[in-house]
């Protein structure tokens, strides 16, 4: 019911990275961000989202905690690591709700984080929010 | 008393004396002597009953006679006395004896205490030498049965336990985990503590071992299955419910009539599912006694009217009007907002629930004490007195009828009350079957002075790890006489403090007010750069919501950092140093001002 926000005329399309390795997850977050007027690029796992992260710059990635390969606190602490990493604004698609796991990825600072199962208009919400925040710090 | 014949002994040898007083036998000696001196009599007559003629004394041998007496009664004393010390003396020696049995006992049922304990415990004297240790102990510490003193002492200084056996207070910590091997790798927990006798002397050292294998084993296959359900469960359910969201958003094309409304009970249903695994989560928490909450300074207030928004249009559509029964003023409690939310919203759906349409529920603030108190009060259907007491036990369902409105998992206020009382409050209900009721909870307020002055104290400690601490103090001109200025800069804090969790992107961030109209931010992060991104973002908030809020309002924030260890080596004067800094400061520079 907030899907308005997306509506709203783009200059310059916001880019999204999905990193998530349940195929179904991805492709329906992708379907709907996509109906939202955002660009989106995806990955299965941690890896490959670092991959797609250098390849791509988003402007905000989507990453889930538990992958294969490398889970989602190694990605976020690789690329926090990363000279191109700082400024990518990061939301954790948590299927916990401990605090510790919070903590930790708050320690490499994420801008938010979403516990699944999440109602999708939510997290459109969380990521409108978070991009007028880029913009207005842009201009700053 | 002795008569006065009990002086004589052989009454024959005695003469006749002329003159004599005459007195009777049976009249007591201090009597008869008494009237020997007032008549001045020199001779005594003692009638005796089993004789004709009285016995005669002399003065002179009166005194003898008495003083013979007097002796003998001496003698009497005395034996008396050497028998009396020797009864008592046997008596001690009884007493002796039986409480040197009572403590052999007593001792020894400690001992057999010590050495039945499921614990490890060794007990050292004051000069750091082991008085017992019991088989637990050796066990535990892998040593076998038959280890004497020597063996024990080496193992705990290879343990790292010498301070222990050396004499002096012990520093701090008093317990730890320490692993050792004894067949397999084992994990003690061991706490120590001196044992003082009562004049706070040390008179030796008490050393509990506890072997917590498998309790840690434990406890991670419980929290690696609650892990397992929560992430094997949420994770088909949440691409189910994305899949029914895109539909219902039309990422397939337009969706109508009976298609559109089975794909909202789906997405109904999705939500209840996925309510009903956090809830069973939250109770298998908090039976563990390990639900975690993440306490920060939150505004009760402000949580309770948003709360109540959240729920307006769901208690229009029951009929039902809702309001929020505020002091509109910050309330600040050291809380998990998420948990005091899930609180507020458990007791709101109980009320709309059970409140039929054309009722209201109140929700209320007060402050009381030092405990703040909040009221979920309906004009529903009221509880049954019978099953008062039953209600927040878990799984328990007043009157559960098919049907919409009863959706609860019958877990709700079973979670809600373990919620309240992590956070230290309580929780409890008033209640008039048909009038209504009325759920309580109070949780102690926080004074954000001391949340301060405790975080600030901390930060000493996180030097090591290159990280910088700021504070920085935002303060709106609140000494306006215009209301409407003093009511906007409340406005802007409250929406600062809402919406905190989207412009603090740092490790540990803290908003809470310190004074009127007064927010500090304490923010510690790994650099520089990062807690001049974090004030900036905070201007942009400001400026962000003055333009939306409150675009015409002369308004004029003022913002003040100090940063730790750049400004100031004493953490406690950072607050301080903020404000100084922030008077200091050009206006021109503030962000209010720039429009």
């Amino acid at each position: 019911m907030f899907d308005f926000f997306g509506i709203k005329k783009k200059t310059k399309k916001t880019k999204i990275l999905v990193v998530d390795d349940e195929p179904n997850i991805v492709q329906t977050l992708k379907d709907r961000l996509e109906m939202n007027e955002y660009e989106v690029v995806t990955a299965h796992d941690g890896r490959e989202g670092l991959q797609q992260a250098e390849k791509e710059m988003p402007d905000v990635i989507l990453l889930d905690v538990i992958m294969p390969v490398m889970d989602g606190h190694e990605m976020l602490e690789t690329l926090r690591r990363q000279p191109w990493g700082q400024d990518i604004s990061v939301i954790m698609l948590t299927a916990r709700s401990q605090t510790q796991d919070i903590a930790r990825a708050n320690s490499c600072g994420i801008d938010d984080y979403i516990v699944k199962p999440f109602d999708l208009s939510e997290l459109l919400e969380k990521i409108e929010s978070i991009v007028e925040q880029r913009k207005a710090l842009a201009r700053n | 008393m002795t008569r006065i014949a009990d002086l004589i002994e052989s009454p024959a040898e005695f003469l006749e004396e002329p003159g004599a007083l005459i007195v009777n036998g049976d009249m007591p000696i201090q009597q008869v002597v008494r009237a020997v001196i007032d008549t001045g009599a020199d001779a005594l007559g003692i009638a005796l009953p089993d004789y004709e003629k009285p016995v005669y004394l002399t003065r002179a041998r009166l005194l003898e006679l008495m003083l013979r007496e007097l002796d003998n009664i001496q003698k009497k004393v005395n034996e008396l006395q050497s028998q009396l010390e020797h009864q008592l003396a046997n008596q001690i020696e009884l007493m002796e004896v039986g409480a040197a049995c009572l403590l052999e006992a007593r001792k020894h049922k400690l001992e057999s205490a010590v050495h039945n304990l499921m614990d490890g415990m060794i007990l050292f004297n004051e000069k750091g030498q082991i008085e017992e240790c019991n088989q637990v102990a050796l066990r535990l510490l892998g040593l076998p049965t038959e280890a004497d003193s020597a063996a024990v002492t080496e193992t705990l200084a290879h343990l790292g336990f010498a301070e222990l056996m050396q004499p002096g207070e012990l520093a701090a910590p008093t317990q730890g985990e320490f692993q050792v091997k004894s067949g397999t790798q084992r994990l003690l927990r061991v706490r120590w503590t001196r044992i003082r006798d009562e004049w706070e002397h040390i008179i030796g050292t008490a050393v509990y071992l506890r072997d917590i294998t498998n309790e840690l084993i434990a406890e991670n296959t419980k929290n690696d299955f609650i892990t397992a359900i929560s992430h094997e469960l949420r994770t088909p359910l949440t691409s189910i419910q994305n899949a029914v969201s895109n539909i219902l958003a039309g990422v397939t094309g337009k969706v109508a009539g009976k298609t559109r409304e089975y794909l909202q009970s789906m997405q109904q249903d999705c939500r209840r599912f996925a309510d009903l695994i956090n809830d069973l989560l939250d109770i298998a928490k908090l039976e563990a006694g390990n639900m975690p909450i993440t306490c920060k300074v939150m505004d009760m207030d402000a949580l309770i009217r948003m709360t109540v928004k959240e729920f307006e249009q769901e208690a229009q559509k029951a009929g039902i009007r809702i309001s929020a029964q505020t002091q509109g003023t910050i309330t600040p409690v050291y809380a998990d907002i998420k948990r005091l939310r899930q609180v507020l919203v458990n007791l709101i759906r109980n009320a709309i629930q059970f409140t039929p349409s054309g009722g209201t529920i109140t929700v209320s603030l007060k402050t009381e004490g030092n405990d703040i108190i909040a009221c979920v009060q309906d004009t529903g259907v009221g509880i049954p007195p019978e099953i008062q007491k039953y209600i927040f036990t878990k799984f328990y369902q007043v009157a559960r009828q098919a049907g919409p409105g009863s959706k609860g998992s019958g877990l709700g206020l079973a979670i809600s009350k373990g919620i309240i009382q992590i956070h230290g409050g309580s929780i409890w209900f008033e209640s008039t079957p048909s009038k209504g009721s009325s759920f309580y909870f109070s949780l102690p307020k926080a004074d954000p002075q001391f949340v301060l002055t405790k975080h600030l104290e901390a930060i000493p400690k996180t030097k090591d790890s290159n990280r910088q601490t700021a504070v920085l103090i935002i303060r709106f001109e609140s000494a306006s006489p215009e209301g409407d200025i003093r009511d906007a800069a409340e406005k802007i804090i409250h929406d600062l403090l809402a919406q905190s969790r989207f412009y603090l992107t740092c490790s540990t961030d803290l908003a809470l007010q310190t004074g009127e109209s007064e927010i500090t931010f304490v923010i510690n992060e790994s650099n520089h750069q990062k807690i001049d991104n974090v004030r900036k973002r905070i201007e942009k908030m400001i400026q962000l919501s003055i333009k939306k809020n409150f675009s015409v309002l002369p308004i004029l924030p003022m913002m003040g950092m100090a940063e730790y260890p750049a400004d100031t080596k004493n953490p406690n004067q950072l607050p301080e140093i903020a404000r100084i800094k922030m008077s200091n400061r050009d206006m021109q520079t503030c962000p209010g001002n720039k429009k």
